[in-house]
């Protein structure tokens, strides 16, 4: 019998707010990234100073992740670590905010190790991994737009061949210009109240407006 | 030595990132790595490519590594010995 796949949850983070499951749960007025960021994680009473030492491409991924797994609808503690958890995310820009900043410093005569550790989008994933304790299949894709029916065929297809059971999937941008996150976590479930794990469905949960939550 | 000192520790609060320390609450004697302020091999080679643009010292022998960069009190007398 062919097993169901469903979203065990999602988190979404559009600028300066944070939806987990559809619903607003962080909102603050920054003027900048690093400082949502870092009020976005105080938020969370999370103690993990590896965090401050990230790029930003990190930071949004990890953020997405911690409350993404905070606020869950079913506990999956179970399954969000281990070696059959993926973890499949994409991006359009890669890595180039902080590819711009190590160029910079390599202008100036001195480059930043701290700096050319994160010119490589797949290191928001190892952050990930380290976080989380995932060591399951994973794999950053670059590409013009988010290809939801490619990574969910692929996903669903490392999910069929059951060399993982569960995998957080997504969309992780950060650009000068503004940022987008999007993380879902998949994987069996008999709760038919979840959504089910299609492209459709993703599609929805990736571009459709949430609005604002009531408080 | 002591300006040296509160100097160098300023820099590291600011090129490591340690947002949750402040300069002031770095012991003198302190171990920086490890259990000390928990800095990583990549922390290390920030405090070097830090020796060579604020000091102009450049550490040649990895193998000294371990011991000038110890403490702030073992960096601030590397610098104080080396710097032209």
């Amino acid at each position: 019998m062919k097993t169901s796949f469903k979203i065990l949850g999602s988190c979404r983070i559009d600028e300066n707010k944070i939806f987990v499951n559809q619903q607003l749960v962080f909102d603050n007025f920054a003027i900048n990234f690093s400082q949502f960021a870092d009020t976005a994680y105080q938020n969370q009473g999370v103690d993990y100073p590896r965090f401050y030492k990230m790029n930003n491409l990190s930071k949004l991924g990890f953020l997405a992740a911690e409350y993404l797994l905070s606020n869950f609808v079913e506990s999956p503690s179970a399954h969000v670590s281990g070696e059959l958890t993926g973890i499949i995310l994409a991006n359009h820009y890669s890595s180039l905010d902080t590819d711009l900043k190590h160029q910079q410093f390599i202008k100036q005569g001195v480059a930043s190790p701290a700096v050319f550790v994160y010119t490589l989008p797949n290191i928001l994933i190892g952050e990930l991994c380290i976080r989380q304790g995932i060591k399951g299949e994973n794999t950053f894709f670059i590409a013009a737009d988010y290809d939801i029916p490619g990574q969910t065929a692929y996903v669903t297809q490392l999910l069929n061949d059951q060399l993982i059971t569960h995998c957080f999937v997504g969309w992780v941008e950060y650009t000068a210009a503004g940022h987008q996150a999007f993380l879902a976590f998949v994987g069996p479930s008999a709760e038919a109240a979840l959504p089910d794990y299609t492209s459709t469905t993703i599609n929805l949960l990736f571009h459709q407006s949430y609005g604002r939550a009531e408080s | 030595m002591d300006a040296l000192k509160a100097e160098l520790k300023s820099l590291l609060v600011e090129h490591l990132n340690l947002t949750t320390v402040k300069p002031e609450e770095i012991g003198d004697d302190q171990p920086i790595f490890g259990d000390g302020l928990g800095l990583d091999s990549i922390d290390a080679l920030e405090v070097i490519v830090l020796l060579q643009q604020h000091y102009g010292i450049r550490l040649t022998k990895a193998e000294n590594g371990p011991k000038v960069l110890y403490s702030v009190n073992t960096i601030a007398d590397y610098i104080t010995e080396h710097r032209k």
